[in-house]
Parts: structure tokens; sequence; C-alpha cells
């Protein structure tokens, strides 16, 4: 039996802006155990960030968890609900148990401090460590993300760096307290191809050498693939789909994440097919559909998808999908049932 | 550094050098002379005049004299306030200026940044609601209605403060705050909106994400950031109240220097004239020389020899 790392319980967040009440996320249930990454992909406004925001209790005015439990599970067993903590003893897990890297490595450091300024800053925030030796961890930290220069380098200001190379610096921030938790919101979309593929091997390889678990946000399929053990897919706020990779690649049950797999360039064996776009655009979250938030744009969308939302149907222990297809009484259309895509 | 600050100075010098140039020249084309009276003055009176100060000299020779005499810190004879140097009015109105002006600036700072820094945390409450009204309150009204506003209530009908002169210490509180108004109102509201502005930066979420104190995130990490745009706004507003206002002196009666830059302008004071923009010129100069170092100490983008590491 794996260990725990998190649970996420009945979580609905919303922005009460001037127009109104913005419900991005809208109930979402999930696990996490040791040693997984879990990818979550979706569109971009289908609730992701605000989900991870919510994770570290990081949503920031006027948005609020209005319901729901996030349960981090300690390595000594006991469990905490982060919902329920003061921002005080919050700020206590936050860098240290749990640690989150963002979109944009260019604009994530502050530009004013050095490297090792922000670095030791974090370390001293967690551990007993002096400042010297603070730096010492800082070095060993930016050699482990492979940064090539350490020691010449860790003094340096952000606009000196990269923009891989300050993700590379914020990873190692966020690794410097060994975390059981690593949230990554689209790490790489802001680089290069090239550079993007080397971050996902180092988040790979940081995986193992310090045995975390990682939440990988990105709306990127290809990402999902290349190193996720299992997967969410998100739409308005809601979970459709998740199960481990292989499932949610290979017997993907919802529509939408059929949709997803058609919409973006499969194998290069592949490339002939026509790329089928999904049509129609994503939910207004001000006023989101009572049933189902993707029955508008489902080519199979039934008369109770528009009225009531599905709940998680199990097809495996690992695969649960949110999708009155799966009900029993339902017709079974070839392309979703036939097994294999 | 030191190289830098040599190159600074000496292109101060030069600027200076250029300000007072087109000045000189662009007083000349104005119609009208310092002996220009509306009842005129006999035309011997006028020669003789002219002959004394050399005002019947070639421009270009009068130009070369006073730039000697600014070479030399000699800001040559007013033509209208009889028996007294520009060096003389400086030293006699510029020390007391500078002193309410200095406490003035001292205080637009001291109260201005931390209002600011307050009204952006209480971001929509009542606090905020509150300061942002004085502040635009601050702006929109001018000085001397302040000026007199002071004078009406504290001297006038409750009579806790002097109305006339600085004879007494209490003197002094008047023409500082009616100096502070429209800068002490602008520099809080500019500090309110860059923190703002800061504390939506990515950085700033890093910052909390990594369990930073929220103390720490607002002092160390966005402040440093929020500092930049109201150095910048501070540097050329310390010059300008430094060398006092011709308003706030002469409402509450200050022997100040400001109405200098007024009086020498209706009078065609020449000398007097130039040597209030030389030095106005050379205080602002110097502010911003100050901001640049300011700069180069806060943001380590900004580098002083120009180049980009
Ligand atoms: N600060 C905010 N105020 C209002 N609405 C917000 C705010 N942040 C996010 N949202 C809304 O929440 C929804 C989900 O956003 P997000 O989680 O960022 O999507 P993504 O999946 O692209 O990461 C979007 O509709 C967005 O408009
Ligand atoms: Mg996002």
């Amino acid at each position: 039996m794996k260990k725990k790392v998190l649970e996420v319980k009945g979580v609905k967040t919303s922005f009460f802006t001037h127009l109104g009440e913005v419900q991005a996320v809208r109930g979402i249930d999930f696990e996490l155990n040791e040693g997984e990454i879990l990818g979550i992909v979706g569109e971009s406004g289908s609730g992701k960030s605000v989900t991870s925001l919510s994770i570290m209790n990081l949503v920031d005015h006027p948005g609020e968890i209005k319901e729901g439990q996030i349960l981090f599970h300690e390595e000594d067993g006991n469990i905490v609900d982060f919902t329920s903590l003061s921002s005080r003893k919050m700020n206590e897990y936050r860098g240290n148990d749990v640690a989150m890297i963002f979109q944009d490595p260019m604009t994530s450091l502050n530009p004013v401090y050095s490297i090792q300024n922000q670095m030791i800053e974090v370390i001293q925030r967690h551990t007993d460590l002096n400042k010297q030796e603070a730096i010492e961890r800082a070095k060993s930290l930016l050699e482990q993300v492979g940064i090539p220069d350490p020691e010449g380098q860790i003094t340096d200001y952000p606009h000196q760096f990269s923009g891989g190379m300050r993700q590379r610096a914020l990873i190692a921030t966020a690794i410097s307290c060994n975390p059981r938790l690593l949230i990554a919101d689209e790490p790489t979309t802001a680089l290069d191809v090239t550079i993007q593929a080397q971050i996902l091997e180092l988040l790979k390889k940081l995986q193992k050498e310090i045995n975390m678990s990682i939440i990988l946000i990105t709306h990127d399929l290809g990402v999902i693939a290349e190193v996720s053990t299992h997967v969410i897919v998100m739409y308005g706020g809601m979970i459709m789909e998740k199960g481990t990779v292989h499932e949610i690649f290979y017997e993907p049950k919802h529509p939408y994440t059929i949709g997803l797999h058609q919409s973006i360039p499969q194998s290069a064996k592949k490339q002939k097919e026509r790329l089928v776009p999904i049509e129609g655009s994503p939910p207004d979250l001000l006023d989101p559909p009572t049933g189902c938030p993707f029955s508008p744009r489902c080519p199979h969308a039934m008369e109770v998808c528009l009225e009531k939302a599905a709940p998680l149907f199990e097809v495996s222990d690992s695969q649960k999908v949110s999708c009155w297809l799966l009900h029993e009484d339902a017709p079974k259309p070839k392309e979703i049932f036939k097994g294999a895509k | 550094m030191t190289k830098y600050l040599i190159k600074r100075i000496l292109t101060a010098i030069f600027t200076l050098l250029i300000i007072a140039t087109v000045t000189f020249f662009l007083l000349r084309a104005i119609p009208g002379g310092p002996f220009t009276r509306e009842k005129a003055l006999p035309d011997a009176i006028i020669r003789a005049l002219n002959e004394k100060y050399n005002l019947d000299k070639p421009l270009f020779f009068q130009y070369l004299d006073y730039i000697k005499g600014l070479l030399t810190f000699n800001l040559g004879p007013s033509y209208r306030i009889l028996g007294f140097t520009v060096n003389d009015i400086i030293r006699s109105g510029l020390p007391t200026s500078a002193l309410i002006g200095g406490i003035a600036s001292a205080l637009i700072v001291i109260i201005g940044i931390p209002v600011g820094i307050i009204s952006a945390l209480k971001q929509n409450s009542p606090v905020d609601y509150f300061v942002m009204f004085l502040a635009t309150l601050g702006v929109t009204v001018p000085n001397f209605i302040i000026a007199t506003l002071i004078i009406y209530i504290f001297s006038t009908q409750l009579g806790w403060l002097p109305s006339n002169g600085i004879s007494n210490p209490l003197g002094y509180i008047g023409p500082v705050i009616a100096l502070m108004g429209y800068s002490l109102s602008f520099v809080s509201r500019l500090t309110r909106s860059s923190m703002l502005e800061v504390l939506r930066q990515d950085y700033v979420r890093t910052a909390r994400a990594n369990g930073i104190s929220e103390r720490k995130v607002i002092f160390k990490h966005a402040l440093k950031n929020a500092l930049i745009p109201v150095i910048t706004y501070v540097g050329p507003m310390v010059a300008a109240i430094l060398t006092g206002s011709f308003v706030v002196e002469k409402i509450f009666a200050v022997p100040g220097i400001g109405r200098y830059f007024v009086q020498g302008v209706t009078n065609r004071d020449y000398t007097v004239i130039m040597g209030m923009t030389v030095l106005y010129s050379a205080f602002y100069i110097f502010m911003i020389l100050l901001v640049d170092l300011a700069y180069s100490w806060i943001d380590p983008r900004i580098r002083l020899d120009g180049g980009a590491r």
C-alpha cells in the first residue's frame, strides 16, 4: 500500500469580482501518493492554476476557497488540513513540505536581489543553518539542478541568467528543504523547446533523487506523456477524467479527453492524420452550465448532460470518468467503447 | 565609481554653462531692461546706469564677463536691489528657504512613504479611502489656499501659530505644511500605486510560495522595487522645495529666496534671474545625480558605467 501525500476533497474556489462570482474550481477530488507524478491537463482557463494555488492556500483576494479540504499527509503519518491553517502556520509548510514553481521564470525571481540572497532566505527560513552553511547548501542545490558554475554564478542577479537557468534556480530554491510535494504550474510553457525537455528531465531526476511527489500542470498532453505517472483532465473547473498515464492515453473514456487527443499532433507515423479542433469555447465561469460543463461542445451530449453533471464513474481502480455515457443505461458510441484509440 | 563621479561632475558643470548661456541670451532678447520704468527715466540717467553696469558694452563682452564671474562663483550685482550682489541675496535668503524646504522634504519622505504603504496594504478599506481622499485634496488644492487656510484657522481664529515671519520657531510650522501639501500627497499616492503594482508581481508570489513571512514579503521583496518610481519623483522635488516658494514665503512673510525668482523676472533684473536659474539648476542636477546613485544601489540591472554586464 502506497503512502498518501495529498488528498483534495470537494474543493471549490471562487473569485468574488465586481461582475459576480467566478467559479474557477467547482468541486474537485483527487489523491496523490508518494513517488507519483500527477499531471493536470486542460485548456487554458479550466482552473488548473487556481487548483494549484488552492493547494498552496495561496489564493489571493478576491478569491477564496469556499468549500472542501486539502489534506496533507506528513512523513510521520500526521494529517493537516491546509484550509484550516492560519497564514503563519501555513508559511511553515510552504517552501518546506510543499513547494511550487511557476510558469514564467523571467518574472518569478526578484530582480533586485541576487540568486544567493533569494535562495538562502528560503533555506534559513526553514532550517537552522547559519549563513555560510546556507550558502554552501545553495551552491550544492544549484549544482544538482545543473547550473554549470554554482561557485561563480550564485552571486549573480536574475537578469544575468537565461530563462532556463532562472527556472533551474527557482527549482533549486523550491527543493531546498526537500519538500514532500512539488507543484509545477506550466514550468516549461515559457521556455524554448530544447530547454523545455531539459527541465522536464530535471524534474524527473529530482523526483527520484529526493523522493518527492510532483503535481505537474500543463495544457500540453505531450509534456504529460513525457513525465507523468497519473493524469487528471480538467475542464470548466471540474475533473472530467482521471487515471494512470496509460489509461488516459490509450483508453480515454471522456469525450473531452478524446477531443484533446484529436486536437494535438500525435506520433510521427500518424502525422498525416487530420487534426480536429474541439468546436466551441470553454464555459463562462461567472454563470457555469448546471450540467456537465463540456455538454455544450460534446458530440455525444444527451439531455441528462445538460441538466446534471455526471458523477465520477469508476472504470478501473485508478480510472474515473465524469460522463453520463458510462452510466449503464446510456448508449455506447463506438469510438469511445471500441477500446484503444 | 570615482571615475564615474568625476565624469558626472564635469557634465554637470558643462550643463550649467549651457543653461547660463541660453538664459543670458534669452533675457536680452526680451524687450525692456532693468531700468525700464512706467515713467521713463531721463536718458542721461539710463546712460549712466548702463555704463556703470557695463550694459553699454557689446553683448558678447557682457556674456564673457558674466561667465568669468560665474566660474569664480561671483554672480554679479543686482541691478535693482541697490548695494546687494546676487551672492548677498542668496546668502541671506537661501538658508531660511533651505531649512524650511529641508524640513518639508524630510517630512514628505518620512510620512508619505509609510502612508502610501499602509494605504496599499489596506486597499479599499476606510483607511485607504480616507488617505486617498486627503491625497487627492492635497494635489488639487493650490498651496496658496492651504497657506491662507492655515493662517486663518491657526493664527487668526485659534491663535496657536504666529501669522507673520519666523522669529518664533512656531512660525516654521505653517510654511512647512503649506510647502508639503502637494508633494506629500503625490508621494503617498505614488507609493501606494507602485506598491500595489509590485505586490502583483510574480516574484512576490514566489516569495509567498516559499513560506517567506508576510512582513518580509512586504518590506524586503516588495518595498525595494516599489521605491524606484518614488525616488525618481523625490529627487527633483527636493531641488524645487529647497529653493523656496514665492507664494508660501510671501503669504507667511518668510525672508527666503523664493520671491527673487519672481521679483527678478518682473524687474528684468538680469543678474538675479541668472543667479536664481543657475542656483536651481545646480540643485536639480545634483539631485538627479543622487537619484542615479540611488538607482544603481537599488537595482542591479542599472550600471553606473553605462555598459551592461
Ligand atoms: N484573480 C482572479 N480574479 C478573477 N478570476 C480569476 C482570477 N484568477 C483566475 N480567475 C479565473 O479562474 C478561471 C481559471 O483560471 P486558471 O486556474 O488560471 O486557469 P488555467 O487552467 O489556465 O490555469 C479562469 O476563468 C480565470 O478567469
Ligand atoms: Mg494556468
